[in-house]
């Protein structure tokens, strides 16, 4: 059936009309009726959102690089779309052949944050598809789910047919091939053969028992042959790896709308409260000389007007000053600025700001995430207090006006003496400033415990519990010149409960979506009574999931899932965060982590220098 | 000088391009044909695309106008070609043409524009027929356009130089540019409500902009 008459009929009542249409630069158009394997690759939030995100072009590019595969489209409508849809019975429409999402062979959700699952949720009941996985046909698309937040699928359990761990390149291609030559068999036991993929986790063939306090009791395959546990899959080698020459050029102003250059993945850090650098390892660079290849490839056929650098921490990236020159050089004289994240705040830095002529040198971000020497010592993030001041005093002499100040509150051990020291910071920035008329920013994000990290045992400060540490803060900021902004805990509960979850919680995101949660990641739609609803009706606590502590033997709902780094490992980071001692970085010693074969520690990075701690991010 | 006008049609799914979207994709359109484009001064530099007239989101242009300013001297219609190999669906490129030295930009002298509406619904054309004709033969027609104050009505028949049904559709010419600028779109809904035809099934399309020119209208491309 033909949609797009219907399609065209609403577009005139919804914003943004364009987000719903496609007919981008460098799409890729396949014949539908070639028997191609039909793959959806979906992102739960808008077009703007989900086209900046890189990995959504990486599998697009990948995937239609298959002669065997089509790959299409499909993003959340926003609400107003959402209802015209509704009201002229319109599926989800892809962007390619606005082809209905139940017509595809496979779909593949990317979910970045956790929030994002109400979206998924409302996508695949906007296909025309049952929400739970047991309740969809033989003739539906299979539902897979991938992204950060697969490393505990445990919530989505119930929802998605199979969930794929890890980076899209390396096992793709073997969940296409499987596909196809178990095609027209019962989805069974195409499920069957896809759980004998590396990195493929099928949900419906693992059961959990719990016990009468709620924790699980037992957590095993109901099916013979599967594996126990689910190892993440990642690219050895990103010189290798696929990347994507001719991204679709978002036609709606997308939010990060520029070429990006992968740098790392991974992070030779730890930070103990950062999931990114446990769930991405082995930190993994990139080539300069490629990268520059990816920049003037990715410039030529998009058309971008700027470049950004993408990584955990740029800093680190070995050959950074050769890489940041030559990308200077070339982008300069063609008027492409470039945009540089994740930096520390040091001579070379500021050098390199003169050097790009477009800068307006009007704030420079900071990342001490702890107000105290104490604390950002037991979640390990290397940097000193003169670290700091020294940074601040180099950017206000270039001429920086504006510091802003990123923290985090309800950190593991934080004492109220630790959140006072926040305000402690701002005063000695502004005394120490060397000019006056500085003005400082300060943003607290409330502190949400991560699978799969050194905190993931560890409680998490209740709504009230954080309303009261903001206010300690806002407390002692008299200066102002210092303004106090700080995250929602209701958000971070929500967001808490969903990341640490178990197959159960499943129930209360779909009861959040009946009740009409949409786009929770978005400050504005956020609807936290609904979600209290969403638990109790299913007769589950949100404090169980967000604000308890975990006991050391218990069997946590993502224990199945393997990301390499051994579970000894992050309680002996626990055990060094209580003791606030500091753990090295990888690249100046190995922890021992866990990860089988590790990249660094085999040839260690090139250069061997020692890391720089990573102050800054900031956009030049 | 180097400057240069292109004659451009934005169809089907670009209809839902909003202005500074297209301006985005124009100018990305011009850096991936490797144009040498111009750039502003300052800070911010951007490429000096401009355009006659923002259209309305989802109303068809068949005979826009863009204007742009080369660091070099170039073949307008070879831009054209490499301009038609790089743009998004729905965007075309029609013509090029240099634009002289004391020629003004086309957004300032944009005056009228013609305007088609086809209606789907063949069953109103008759009471369409006679709508139009009620408009034409009018000495006052109050339109009405939403604002953040709610609904306003204006006086707008002193801006509607012609008007006539065709088959099915209407045409119109109207006063369009940075003075006065009818919208279409309001004249057809009023049509449409005095002929009981439904606004929503209607395509509209801007056919042609105009200038003055010795009193009358002349095409600026
Ligand atoms: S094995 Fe050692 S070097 Fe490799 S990621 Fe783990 S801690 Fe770092």
């Amino acid at each position: 059936m033909d949609y797009s008459g219907i399609l065209d009929g609403i577009l005139g009542q919804v914003q943004k009309p364009a987000r719903y249409v496609g007919g981008e630069v460098n799409i890729v158009r396949k014949p539908w009726d070639a028997g191609l394997l039909r793959f959806g690759i979906a992102f739960p939030d808008v077009y703007e959102v989900g086209m900046s995100h890189l990995g959504l072009q990486i599998i697009y590019g990948l995937l239609n690089e298959r002669e065997d595969t089509l790959c299409e489209r499909f993003f959340a409508p926003w609400t107003d779309m959402e209802g015209a849809m509704r009201r002229a019975g319109l599926p989800l429409l892809s962007l390619e052949s606005a082809a209905p999402a139940g017509a595809f062979d496979i779909l593949g959700f990317t979910l970045q944050y956790e929030l994002g699952a109400t979206n998924l949720i409302n996508m695949l009941d906007l296909a025309g598809l049952p929400v739970f996985a047991a309740e969809r046909g033989e003739g539906a698309p299979l539902v897979c789910v991938g992204g950060p937040c697969a490393v505990n699928p445990e919530p989505l359990a119930e929802i998605a047919d199979f969930f794929y761990i890890g980076e899209g390149e390396v096992s793709l291609g073997r969940v296409i091939e499987t596909y196809r030559e178990t095609k027209g068999r019962p989805k069974r036991d195409v499920l069957r053969e896809l759980a004998e993929i590396d990195g493929i986790y099928v949900p419906r063939f693992y059961d959990a028992r719990y016990k009468e306090n709620g924790e699980i009791e037992r957590f095993a395959p109901n099916e013979p042959g599967v594996p126990e546990k689910i190892k993440r899959v990642y690219a050895e080698d990103l010189n290798a790896a696929y990347f994507p020459e001719r991204p679709v050029v978002p036609i709606v102003e997308a939010v990060h709308d520029r070429v990006s250059l992968e740098l790392f993945r991974g992070c030779i850090r730890g930070c103990r409260f950062c999931q990114a650098g446990y769930i991405y390892r082995p930190a993994r660079e990139r080539g300069a000389g490629l990268l520059l290849e990816q920049a003037r490839a990715q410039l030529a056929n998009t058309g971008h007007e700027e470049v950004s650098l993408l990584s955990l921490s740029t800093s680190d990236y070995t050959e950074f000053e050769r890489l940041s020159a030559s990308l200077l050089e070339f982008c300069a004289p063609r008027q492409v600025s470039l945009s540089l994240p994740s930096l520390r705040v040091d001579s070379f830095y500021m050098e390199l700001l003169e050097r790009l002529q477009a800068t307006r040198k009007s704030s420079v971000t900071f990342a001490p995430e702890a107000g105290s020497q104490k604390l950002r010592d037991a979640i390990n993030k290397g940097i000193t207090e003169s670290d700091i001041l020294n940074g601040a005093k180099m950017a206000i002499e270039s001429g920086v006006t504006r510091l802003k100040l990123y923290f985090m509150a309800g950190l593991p051990t934080e004492t109220d003496e630790d959140l006072e020291e926040i305000a402690e910071l701002a005063r000695k920035l502004l005394s120490a400033s060397p000019v006056r008329g500085i003005s400082i920013g300060i943003s607290a994000a409330c502190f949400v415990p991560k699978p799969h990290t050194p905190f993931q045992w560890e409680a998490q400060a209740s709504p009230a519990e954080f309303i009261r540490k903001h206010s300690l803060v806002k407390a002692k900021i008299r200066d102002r010149r210092v303004k106090y902004s700080y995250h929602d805990g209701k958000t971070a509960e929500v967001e808490g409960a969903l990341a640490r979850g178990d197959r159960r919680a499943g129930r209360a995101i779909v009861a959040a979506w009946r009740r009409g949660a949409r786009f929770d990641g978005w400050n504005d739609m956020f609807n936290y009574e609904i979600w209290r609803a969403a638990f109790e009706e299913n007769g589950l606590d949100i404090g169980f999931y967000a604000a308890r502590e975990r006991r050391a033997e218990e069997i946590l709902p993502w224990a199945h899932i393997e990301t390499g780094v051994s579970a000894a490992f992050l309680s002996r980071e626990r055990e060094r965060a209580y003791n606030r001692l500091l753990t090295p970085n990888c690249r100046e010693k190995c922890a021992g982590c866990g990860i089988d074969n590790c990249v660094v520690k085999k040839a260690a990075f090139s250069g061997g220098q020692p890391g720089h701690p990573v102050l800054t991010r900031r956009r030049v | 000088m180097n400057k240069y006008l292109f004659k451009y049609e934005k169809t089907g799914n670009a209809r839902f391009i909003g202005h500074l979207d297209l301006l985005r994709a124009f100018g990305r359109a011009v850096s991936r044909a490797g144009l040498p484009i111009a750039y502003s001064e300052g800070f911010n530099p951007h490429r000096l695309v401009s355009f006659a007239l923002p259209l309305p989101v989802g109303m068809s242009g068949l005979g826009e106008i863009a204007a742009l300013r080369m660091a070099e001297p170039v073949e307008p219609r070879e831009c054209a070609g490499a301009l038609n190999a790089c743009l998004p669906e729905g965007l075309r490129v029609l013509a090029g043409r240099e634009m002289p030295r004391e020629e003004k930009e086309p957004a300032a002298l944009v005056r009228f524009a013609d305007f088609r509406a086809d209606f789907a619904d063949f069953s109103v054309l008759e009471s369409v027929e006679r709508a139009v004709g009620a408009v034409l033969a009018a000495n006052s027609l109050l339109l009405e356009r939403e604002s953040k104050k709610g609904v306003l009505s204006f006086e707008a028949r002193q801006d509607i130089y012609d008007i006539y049904a065709k088959g099915s559709s209407v045409f119109a010419r109207v006063s369009q540019g940075s003075a006065v600028n009818l919208r279409f779109d309001a004249l057809i809904a009023r049509v449409c409500r005095d002929a009981g035809a439904e606004p929503d099934k209607i395509k509209c399309a801007r056919l042609a902009l105009y200038k003055e020119a010795d009193g009358g209208a002349e095409e600026i491309f």
